[in-house]
């Protein structure tokens, strides 16, 4: 049917008439004093007022079919030129512009898709240029991009101090839009979505970064542009540029993380204290006598050991006393942190000439990190060339090869769990290494130990001297471009990129490490007999993402058209990403001559000490094999009326293998209409003051893809850990209403500058309508009872956000002295319009800092707490208000509770927030600073929790100094007492109650940086040094928490990095 | 070159054609192989069911099949075991307590729904199997894993509807099951069902096609003790019968399912019978494995058990050690053939001894009653030390005794006390006989059976129950 199809468009286009018109051809290059091409340079034909505009390289191609009188040639940084007919007429055209003083940087937008100066667009988007990238040492491109770009919102609640390499932060461009799909941007590097670990990007590689904020910019992503999307460029050659080799390097060092910051904090003196009043008060009797033998804390067992007459009260005093000689904080700082030192170093090379450009660029980081025994090192090759075939075919080549290792052998203070505020590292008199408790109680453990069982002591610092992990990743990505130009306006490109992504992580559990003890120990049985070998074991694990991506499009450019230029494109787009992952553990594995033990007995239970029974832990790792497919058809144009009048038209429309069938038939267009009015560049205009003035607005639709769901019913296979049988969970119960999230958005904005470009700005308002948001509806478990992750997820909440994006750029130029200041500021509020996902039972639920719960009329991230009534005089037991009173009747008043009890704080993301940038450059000398801010907002701080400290090492707190000790106290703390028994919610009603909850405004003093430039013309050699995490200039809340990590165990430490770059 | 003025010769426009003809043809080429190509699993484990082999998987998934399967509150409300005053007020489960305080409300929030929607999830899995079966056309070499992965839904499903009738739903009687409220019969897998209440006498009957349709259609053996066996079904069989008084049919039943298998664990050659767990999970007597429901009030580790009922187990008899440990004043249960602190839910060839002995006593067989009780005590009291069975009334009451002591914390004591009181008109007072809780639990109250949860109750709104 398609090939029938197909010889009726050859026939109607074989007999289509020829146009045969009498054509001027005129070609030539527009270059700058230094002999570089200029981009975008203006070239206005007369009489017949028609544009052309030249390319990369400063090179242009005209046809016309018009006579041509003269022609002249305009760009906004150079003084026009205009040459006569006469002048045309030499071989080979070379135009020659001079420099204004007072340049505008010529901005480029890039999508993706295609390029176009930033005057000419009429969407948002946000471009961060080489040199802001490089105000940062930081190793990963989008922690560099944080207060860069207005709207752009760094989300670092998960933030907990614990894993360097990852910041768990979260990205949120203008808001949040979406409840429970991926809320993240899609990261975009050289025209394609990037499917590998954003670590692998080197920074250094990076030419600029373009935020795609609105409909306009991003819709041409389609399904996937619905949380704003991020495009990556790297470095590029350019045609006939000289060769240049530059190398950098640069030292990082950040301080030993400062664990004072930590809020779990007790002294052993007022913990032993606590211990032993509830000892006496018989809270920890249910421990003691449990038959699974928990950890108990030292104090707990010499109290015990006291109370069955196995030691005397002398004794007892005298060993609690060398106890609380100890400071866990002060081992944990010593023996498991470090200062953080980072070296990079880079070299690269660019230039080219006339038929063929190249960059290519070699990397080398390493890093120590913080913590003691973690290492991390990573090397990039990056080669962009592009060659001249013929006239009109040119092909670009981008391939890119990162390298990552990282072993991180050490122990962090939450990786030792039970500790206590006396427990210690390495004791201070006889050096040997401090055991903490682990699974068991050391009283079960020593009884076990003299039957004959391996020792089962945990100690950390011999398991960091033993941990033996390395995780490497490799990744690949080859990136072939084929351009053909057809005419001069129109450009058929053909791109295909293939990227690999591997990561092999190899662990070696060393013989005497503690896993290995504990789980021969388990499996030892009463008679003796070792079910688990005493042997090393080897665990293997190799995820691996392979993905092709195909891309055709056409480009036609600047063809005049009623007096106007019209750019248009359209193409097509096929993609697949397969991920395979497979892992597998040895036992009884010997690293020296590689032998292991397979014939454990995997089926059988067998009992396990010190209760239960249990099956040798498997040896397969889960499994994994899945596919993506997705094909896409877009088009984008743009015309461009005399730089007067811009609208522009985007659509796309996505099918993939996701959802099935029924779902992809509903997927719609999306779409984008946009328009601009560039004022300035009027006839009548004559505002001197504000030589440049744009309006322009934006309207249309993105999606957001959810790959969890699926219209039809669906099972996951694996193996059940029971039976060994192969078995299988219902994933979706299958929905024939399923439709795509979509987004509205609409922009609109003012771009100015005063007086001699003395203040430029941009203001962007914006409004997102975000509709058919999936999430799990809660559902009557008589029909659907929500199973393991096969919550019945349906299109069920509605929201809308929108807010303001400003950037105002001021300077001065004068010829020894040169300042340029930023200020960026960014609001955003959103409201959860319907919801129809039903209610949540429990009212604690709605309680929490990093929850979003939809709620009608109300912020997806409002911050509900419990209402305080503060301490008890006689008692200071927290009180409850119930209807009738006062009480403290916890758990009743909190099944009582409806959403509507609750108090509101806002929200507990910043609805404000921007950054003030300065730089200053004084002959050879430059000086930058960068604040930031963030307002409108509150956090929650920790709190101690006596009830969890019964029941296990954790919810000590700085705050038990200021706890409420004697009748008066409730006056000025909200610290409950200590009580003398469990009571069931006590806790609870404090941790969750707004006497916890601080605003958490506040202003930052992010980076200063300092360089120095010597040299002349060719050679240039720059040193400089950056400061960062440099701390808080003025918070709201009065308890010296950072807000943007209040419950972190340290802050990100101030990091000082110098260095050089040198230029030839 | 000099300035060109030139014509544009008919080769260049003609290469335009050309162009504008691929990018036309070449997306019309893509989507015509488009449909084909994204027609492809996204995930090599996810499938859209359809052969007996995915029914038969979703069917083997042990955590949702043969785990918390049991509802916890009958257990909860036995008299089997108490909670110390310290643990009681240190315990924040309002519904655990509520319950077992035998308090008219017990639910306050969604928590505990568990009790019904644990049941209610394997019943979406068999109506999923079920649907997905009849729609299929089984060719004649699946047909007998076919008949067997049916028989396993039918049984799957009338397990859950039973549990769920001894919580949520009364005592049956034959006379009035017509008028009285049953369970939400779903036996559909439409996420669009109306849910309204059964009747009592639907409800049996649905409970009881089940059954019957299973033991035509399971086989004798399985491949795991979580998945049943015909013996399982008759088995489910004679202890519906046995719940609704049908001695005749429950005795039938029994024989039937101890003629397939009636082995018996000998306590006496248990390796180490003081062990924490000395009875190996999926051991010979289990017919069908299941749990009951966690709920941490009932976990051997926070509650202990009453010296009423530890002290019923004479010396001589190996299940008081096997089943308890005794520190301090405080005994602990260590009983559970799940091997581990959850409880056992399912189903053993030592309740068909009981359940057959019981019914035979019933039918005025009590001499085979004794031959059949003493052939199971045999394997549970130290070798040659059975205390001597005696004769009528009191055999009765040696039978229910030592029902009470073998079936102990698996979700079976509270439907044999409402056996009891209803059949037998036995008028004991449950008492926790601790100051802290005020309520007793008198025979026939309305509190033997348990409110519905309130989710439940507020997304379907279908009747509550009266308590």
């Amino acid at each position: 049917m398609y090939t029938k199809y197909l010889i009726n468009v050859l026939l109607v286009l074989a007999g289509a008439p020829h146009l045969n018109a009498q054509d001027i051809r005129l070609e030539g290059r527009v270059i700058n004093e230094h002999g570089e091409g200029i981009q975008n340079v203006k070239i206005t034909v007369y009489p017949s007022a028609n544009l052309f505009y030249t390319d990369g390289s400063g090179s242009f191609l005209m046809i016309t079919e018009n006579e041509i009188d003269s022609v002249r040639f305009e760009h906004i940084n150079y003084f026009p030129k205009r040459l006569n007919q006469r002048e045309l007429d030499i071989d080979q055209l070379i135009i020659n512009l001079r420099e204004k003083q007072q340049t505008i940087e010529e901005v480029y937008v890039t999508t993706g898709y295609y390029s176009i100066p930033k005057e000419r667009s009429t969407g948002s988007f946000s471009v961060i240029d080489k040199s802001l990238l490089e105000r940062s040492p930081k190793l990963n491109i989008i922690d560099r991009l944080e207060n860069l770009a207005p709207g752009l919102q760094f989300d670092k609640r998960n933030w907990r101090g614990t894993s360097p390499t990852m910041d768990n932060t979260s990205l949120r461009v203008r808001g949040v839009n979406t409840i429970s799909s991926d809320d993240q941007p899609l990261i975009v590097v050289d025209n394609f979505p990037y499917e590998g670990d954003i670590n692998s990007i080197n920074p250094q590689d990076i030419e600029s970064v373009t935020v795609l904020k609105d409909a306009a910019a991003a819709s041409i992503w389609g399904a996937k542009a619905g949380n704003g999307v991020i495009v990556i460029t790297t470095k590029k050659g350019q045609y006939n540029q000289k060769n240049k080799i530059s190398f950098s390097s640069n030292l990082d060092l950040a301080a030993r993380p400062d664990l004072r910051y930590d809020q779990n904090y007790m002294s052993a003196e007022d913990y032993i204290a606590l211990e032993r009043y509830w000892y006496d008060r018989g809270l920890y009797a249910s421990r003691e006598s449990n038959i699974g033998m928990p950890v108990l804390s030292p104090a707990v067992e010499l109290l015990g050991r006291h109370k069955r007459g196995e030691i005397d009260g002398h004794e007892l005093q005298e060993k609690l006393d060398i106890l609380k000689g100890y400071d866990f904080y002060q081992d944990a700082s010593r023996y498991l942190y470090q200062p953080e030192v980072t070296s990079q170093y880079a070299i690269s090379t660019q230039g080219g000439n006339d038929f063929m450009n190249y960059m290519f660029s070699a990397n080398y980081n390493k890093k120590r990190e913080s913590i003691v025994k973690n290492s991390y090192e990573r090397i990039n090759i990056q080669s962009n060339t592009t060659f001249r075939l013929s006239d009109n075919l040119t092909l670009t080549t981008n391939v890119g090869i990162a390298q990552q290792r990282h072993s991180p052998n050490g122990i962090d203070i939450s990786g030792i769990s039970n500790y206590f505020p006396y427990s210690y590292l390495r004791n201070t008199e006889d050096h040997t290494m401090g055991i903490i408790g682990r699974d068991y109680s050391s009283v079960y453990k020593g009884s076990q130990e003299n039957e004959g069982l391996l020792d089962w002591a945990y100690r950390p610092l011999e398991e960091i001297e033993l941990n033996n992990r390395t995780s490497r990743t490799s990744e690949y990505r080859i990136n072939p471009t084929l351009s053909y130009r057809i005419s001069p306006w129109l450009n058929m490109t053909a791109m295909y990129q293939y990227m690999q992504h591997k990561n092999t992580t190899r662990e070696v559990v060393d013989r005497d490490s503690y896993e290995v003890r504990n789980l021969v120990n388990r499996f030892t049985q009463t008679d003796g007999k070792r079910i688990v070998p005493h042997a090393g074991i080897l665990r293997l694990e190799y995820p691996e993402r392979i993905s092709h991506q195909f891309r055709i499009q056409s480009n036609a450019s600047d063809i005049n058209l009623w007096g106007g230029l019209l750019n248009a494109l359209v193409g097509a787009e096929i993609r697949e990403a397969n991920q395979e992952s497979a892992g597998f553990t040895y036992f009884g594995y010997d690293d020296d001559v590689l032998t292991t033990q397979p014939n454990l007995d995997f089926e059988n239970f067998y009992n396990v000490r010190p209760l239960g029974s249990s099956r040798i832990p498997s040896m397969g790792r889960g499994l994994r094999s899945s596919t993506d497919r997705f094909i896409s058809y877009y088009l984008n144009g743009a015309y461009d009326y005399q730089n007067r009048y811009t609208v522009s038209l985007s659509s796309r429309w996505d099918a993939s293998n996701l959802f099935g069938v029924s779902f992809n038939k509903k997927g719609v267009p999306l779409w984008s209409v946009g328009t601009a009015w560039t004022i300035s560049n009027e006839n009548f205009y004559n505002a001197h003051l504000i030589p440049f003035l744009k309006i322009r607005g934006t309207l249309g639709y993105s999606g957001n893809i959810d790959k969890s769901v699926s219209s039809w019913t669906t099972i996951s296979y694996s193996n059940d850990f029971e039976t060994g049988l192969q078995k299988a969970d219902v994933r979706t119960p299958g929905n024939d209403n399923l439709r795509w999230e979509r987004i509205r958005t609409s922009n609109i904005a003012l771009e100015f500058s005063l007086v001699n470009n003395f203040l430029r700005g941009e203001i962007e308002w914006y409004k997102k309508v975000s509709s058919d948001l999936l999430g799990p509806r809660i559902m009557d478990p008589t029909i659907y009872s929500v199973q393991r992750g096969a919550a019945f997820k349906t299109n069920y909440a509605d929201m809308t956000s929108n807010g303001l994006d400003l950037t105002l750029t001021s300077g001065l130029r004068r010829s020894k002295f040169n300042w340029e200041s930023q200020v960026m500021f960014s609001y955003n509020r959103n409201e959860v319009t319907n919801y129809n996902g039903g209610e949540l039972g429990s009212i604690t639920t709605y309680t929490g800092a990093l929850l979003k719960r939809p709620i009608e009329g109300y912020n997806i991230d409002t911050f509900f707490s419990l209402p305080w009534a503060g301490l008890e005089r006689e008692t200071g037991d927290p009180l409850v208000r119930e209807e009738e009173g006062l009480s403290k009747e916890y758990t009743r008043y909190l099944n009582s509770l409806d959403i509507e009890d609750l108090d509101m704080h806002g929200t507990a993301v910043p609805i404000m927030f921007g950054s003030w940038r300065n730089n200053f450059v004084w002959k050879k000398w430059s000086f930058s600073f960068l604040l930031s801010y963030k307002f409108g907002y509150s956090f929650w701080r920790d709190g101690i929790s006596y009830n969890t400290m019964i029941s296990s090492s954790t919810g000590m707190h700085r705050d038990f100094a200021n706890r409420w000790q004697d009748a008066g106290d409730e006056l000025h703390t909200d610290v409950p007492s200590v009580p003398s028994a469990l009571v069931a919610n006590r806790d609870v009603v404090y941790l969750r109650s707004s006497a916890l909850i601080s605003r958490g405004d506040h202003i930052r003093l992010n980076d200063v940086t300092l360089s120095y430039s010597f040299g002349r013309n060719q050679a240039k050699l720059q040193a400089f040094a950056i400061a960062q995490n440099l701390g808080i200039l003025w918070r709201r809340n009065s308890h010296g928490l950072d807000p943007d990590y209040p419950s972190a165990r340290y802050l990100p430490a101030k990091t000082f990095s110098i260095g050089f770059r040198f230029e030839y | 070159m000099n300035i060109k003025f030139f014509k544009h010769n008919n080769m260049i426009m003609n290469r335009n054609y050309r162009f504008l003809v691929t990018i036309v043809v070449i997306p019309v080429l893509i989507s015509g192989c488009a449909r084909q190509w994204l027609d492809f699993k996204p995930d090599k484990q996810l499938v859209v069911p359809a052969t007996v082999q995915d029914y038969k998987a979703l069917l083997s998934n042990s955590s949702v099949m043969n785990t918390n399967s049991v509802p916890a509150l009958g257990e909860i409300g036995s008299d089997d075991y108490y909670l110390t005053e310290e643990r009681w007020n240190a315990h924040a489960i309002v519904w655990e307590k509520n319950a077992y305080g035998w308090e008219r409300e017990v639910f306050v929030n969604d928590d505990g729904d568990a009790n019904w929607s644990r049941p209610y999830g394997q019943i979406y899995y068999t109506n999923l199997v079920l649907k997905g079966l009849n729609e299929m056309r089984v060719s004649e070499q699946d047909l007998v894993e076919y008949n067997t992965v049916k028989g396993w839904a039918h049984f799957f499903r009338a397990f859950a509807y039973y549990q769920l009738a001894q919580i949520f739903a009364d005592t049956y009687d034959p006379d009035q099951a017509q008028g009285m409220l049953g369970l939400p019969l779903i036996a559909e897998p439409d996420l669009e069902t109306v849910v309204k209440r059964a009747t009592l006498e639907e409800t049996y009957k649905f409970i009881h096609a089940d059954l019957e349709e299973a033991i035509t259609l399971l086989p004798h053996t399985t491949v795991s003790k979580t998945l049943p066996t015909k013996g399982a079904a008759c088995a489910l069989l004679a202890k519906y019968y046995l719940n609704i008084a049908d001695y005749e049919n429950a005795l039938k039943y029994a024989e039937n399912s101890l003629s397939m298998n009636a082995y018996l664990i000998d306590y006496n050659s248990l390796d180490n019978i003081t062990a924490n767990y000395p009875i190996i999970k999926y051991n010979d007597e289990v017919l069908f494995h299941t749990t009951v429901l966690y709920a941490s009030i009932i976990a051997p580790t926070r509650m202990n058990i009453t010296a009423d009922l530890y002290n019923l187990y004479e010396e001589n008899d190996l299940r008081k050690s096997a089943f308890f440990r005794q520190t301090n004043d405080l005994i602990v249960y260590k009983g559970s053939y799940t091997q581990s602190s959850t409880n056992f839910g399912g189903l053993t060839t030592s309740e068909m001894y009981l359940t057959k002995a019981e019914c035979e006593y019933r039918l005025r067989n009590s001499s085979g009653a004794k031959n059949t009780l003493e052939a199971y005590l045999r394997s549970r009291y130290k070798s040659n030390q059975i205390t001597e069975l005696p004769d009528d009334e009191e055999l009765l009451e040696r039978i229910l005794l030592e029902r009470r002591k073998e079936l102990v914390m698996r979700g079976i004591r509270w439907n044999d006390i409402r056996r009891y009181n209803k059949y037998d008109g036995s008028q004991r007072v449950l008492d926790r006989k601790q100051d802290f809780i005020e309520n007793k639990l008198p025979a026939g109250d309305s509190r033997f059976v348990w409110p519905i949860p309130l989710n439940v109750i507020n997304l379907s709104n279908i009747e509550q129950n009266i308590r």
